[in-house]
């Protein structure tokens, strides 16, 4: 194999290519890349943090996000899921939740599902269930989360828990 | 990169993995640090985590 040279402003343009697409912080030597191209995830866009709040959050700011999420916050399909990354299942959350000019809602006794949203703070159904796999009934706790002009996801809540104190994987697809 | 957020004054988030970053990987440790040594607050109050790194003692008059 023969050795040849390579400006490196042109190989960290490559490598912050791979770091824009999968996410990551990753460093890579020239002999990883190809196997990082491989591994970027194809039909389909992720961008996924691990976000840590010292205080329960039930109203302020999450994250700033960047301008390529940005650009897809009102797509159709954009998507957020959210888990705290705690060891008692107590909370254990995950769900999965449109965003932008939708409300969701979550119910603090479930611990997965898909939420649909029917109203601002109104009653909200989710078709899966941890517990016995029905359709049930929005709870008590009621949580908005929106992406306004200047482009911070932030959470809003009527009553209840927010988000706890810990660590939470988010993730948002499109 | 890492991420804070403020408001108000007050740490809300700080974030690992963004492509926006605005504080340094040892400002995000040190971070993480102070929170993982959280004061236990009485019942009924709650700590805020000030921009300066310090723990304010609020009364917490939401349901959890």
């Amino acid at each position: 194999m023969a050795n040849k040279l390579y400006d490196d402003t042109s190989v960290k343009a490559i490598a912050d290519a791979i770091r824009a697409k999968n996410g990551t912080t990753n460093t890579y030597n020239i002999s990883e890349m190809a196997t990082a191209i491989t591994n970027i995830p194809t039909g389909g866009n992720c961008y996924s943090v691990d976000i840590t709040f010292p205080t329960r959050l039930r109203n302020g700011v999450i994250l700033t996000l960047p301008s390529d999420v940005l650009a897809h916050k009102d797509d159709v399909n954009f998507l957020m899921t959210y888990q705290f990354q705690g060891d008692t299942l107590v909370n254990y959350r995950s769900y999965f939740a449109s965003v932008g000019n939708k409300n969701i809602s979550y119910n603090s006794d479930h611990n997965k599902g898909v939420y649909y949203y029917s109203s601002t703070y109104g009653v909200c159904y989710y078709p899966i269930n941890s517990t016995d796999g029905k359709f049930t009934q929005e709870g008590a706790y009621k949580v908005k989360f929106y992406i306004p002009a200047d482009g911070k996801l932030y959470i809003s809540e009527d009553l209840g828990a927010g988000l706890d104190v810990g660590t939470y994987k988010f993730t948002f697809i499109w | 990169m890492y991420q804070k957020n403020i408001e108000n004054g007050y740490i809300t988030s700080i974030v690992k993995g963004v492509n926006n970053g605005n504080i340094t990987e040892t400002e995000y440790n040190q971070i993480m640090s102070i929170i993982d040594n959280r004061p236990i607050a009485p019942e009924g109050y709650d700590y805020l985590l000030k921009d300066n790194l310090t723990w304010k003692l609020i009364k917490d008059n939401i349901a959890k």
